[in-house]
């Protein structure tokens, strides 16, 4: 006879016939109910959450240092074809910088000395902590990634998350060594902007793909494409004037395209929005106070 | 001293499709920067599952497929419950259908697998709708179905190459 193995033969597989069906049934409710569990939000599924991702972090930071090298060769070997071009852009873009840091620093200093006129306080972001991407997590269901910093660096549920360019997402989970953040394209990111050019304020929803779709504008708000959306404050989490997006589409809905690069995220800082006034100290401090896990 | 050196070799075995299950997921979430394919990685456990119930079942326990999709649920921040779900019941399927594949060709097995893949994904796209509370779009899990389905037989092979390396 024959066996239905068909490298093992000689094996038998384990757990048979009423036991094995009476096993999975009781796995399959084992797994609705921690699914039930889940949905009702219990603590012990946050905090088991929290501890396995810690755990993986502490692999995942390891095994993402190799890839991190590799990619980094790889993007030097593009760099190094591409360097005659891109010498010369650089050439003519710093010229043209160097009138726009003449212009930025006269309106710098006039800025400077109409807020002192009418004592004006303004809200800053201060740098929480710098921290890696270590593994992207999520999927079809959702966007998120974990970065290699937590508690011990200070950070914590609520923090906005940066890079670079612009807004990247907020921290959900924060576990000891490393946290969870949710990326602005998930489909549960709700991010209030203002329209750079206008005074006009929105909500930027997230729809777990590459693009954001900008809604409930307020009343005479016209987006244009090319149109740059900020933060606007509001909601506590992100602080003012940081870059989010920019307009793509605007009919038949208005669409918008992260600024941050969400498909290649490397080196992301998180954020507190730290009140007016009271944190003017921190908030002039050097960003790269930020501790480096 | 020979029962002992007989006891590793069966604590191996036994901890083999675990370890390797872990290994490969945690692989797998690592952040390779291929643009948004990075969200559409293939459902490396339910390659591993499949293949390894049809070519090694002797070494794959409910039990261990269960705690792996336990753990994947946890390590990506599913919905609880989901993929230990959907591989528990993969597993037991495939346990009853073992002569189907005996001996055949690896085409079949892997037109097999295309029909697990999209039933697994109906159920990974409505208890994900039921954990955001509203429908959302199948096509994202239908083009990770896909990668998944044009990966099998890569991973399928590293799979086979890893476990008789492990169990030699």
């Amino acid at each position: 006879m024959k066996r239905p193995i068909a490298t093992s033969a000689a094996s038998k597989p384990r757990g048979r016939g009423v036991g094995r069906r009476w096993l999975v049934f009781s796995l399959s409710l084992l797994a609705v109910a921690l699914f039930i569990a889940s949905q009702l939000n219990f603590p012990l599924v946050k905090r088991l959450r929290v501890t396995i991702a810690d755990g993986a972090g502490v692999v995942l930071e390891v095994l993402s240092r190799p890839v991190d090298g590799i990619q980094d060769l790889y993007g030097s070997v593009e760099r190094l074809t591409e360097m005659a071009d891109e010498n010369e852009a650089l050439r003519t873009e710093n010229e043209r910088l160097k009138q726009w840091q003449q212009a930025a620093m006269r309106l710098e200093e006039e800025n400077r000395r109409l807020a002192e006129l009418v004592n004006l306080q303004t809200s800053r972001p201060k740098p929480v902590a710098t921290a890696r991407v270590i593994a992207v997590t999520g999927g079809p269901f959702a966007r998120t990634v974990l970065i290699n910093a937590g508690s011990r660096a200070g950070v914590r549920r609520d923090l906005a998350v940066v890079d670079r360019e612009g807004v990247v997402g907020r921290v959900i989970e924060a576990g000891f060594l490393s946290s969870r953040v949710l990326l602005i394209s998930d489909i549960n990111s709700r991010i209030p902007v203002r329209i750079a050019e206008q005074d006009a304020n929105g909500i930027l929803v997230g729809d777990n793909a590459d693009e954001l779709r900008l809604e409930f504008l307020s009343r005479g708000a016209e987006p244009q494409a090319g149109d740059l959306l900020l933060t606007s404050g509001h909601g506590g989490i992100f602080p003012p004037d940081i870059p989010v997006a920019v307009v793509t589409e605007v009919a038949p809905s208005a669409i918008a395209e992260p600024v941050a690069g969400l498909d290649a995220l490397s080196l992301l800082q998180v954020i507190e929005f730290a009140a007016a006034g009271a944190s003017a100290e921190t908030a002039d401090a050097d960003p790269s106070a930020g501790s480096s896990p | 001293m020979t029962s002992r050196s007989e006891a590793l070799d069966q604590a191996v075995e036994a901890a083999t499709p675990a370890a390797l299950g872990l290994a490969l997921l945690l692989a797998s979430a690592l952040p390779i920067h291929v643009g948004q394919f990075e969200f559409f990685t293939p459902k490396v456990l339910l390659v591993l599952v499949y293949y390894w119930t049809i070519h090694f079942p002797e070494r794959l326990s409910l039990g261990t497929v269960f705690l792996l999709g336990l753990f994947e649920d946890l390590l990506l921040g599913a919905p609880l419950g989901m993929n230990a779900l959907v591989l528990s019941l993969v597993y037991f399927l495939l346990m009853g259908q073992l002569n189907v594949f005996f001996g055949r060709p690896f085409v079949l097995t892997w037109a097999g697998f295309i029909p697990v893949v999209f039933s697994a994904a109906v159920i990974f796209w409505l208890m994900s709708s039921m954990d955001h509370g509203a429908f959302l779009s199948p096509i994202q899990f239908l083009l990770q179905a896909v990668v998944t389905i044009v990966l099998y037989p890569l991973l399928g092979w590293v799979l086979g190459r890893l476990f008789r390396s492990a169990v030699r």
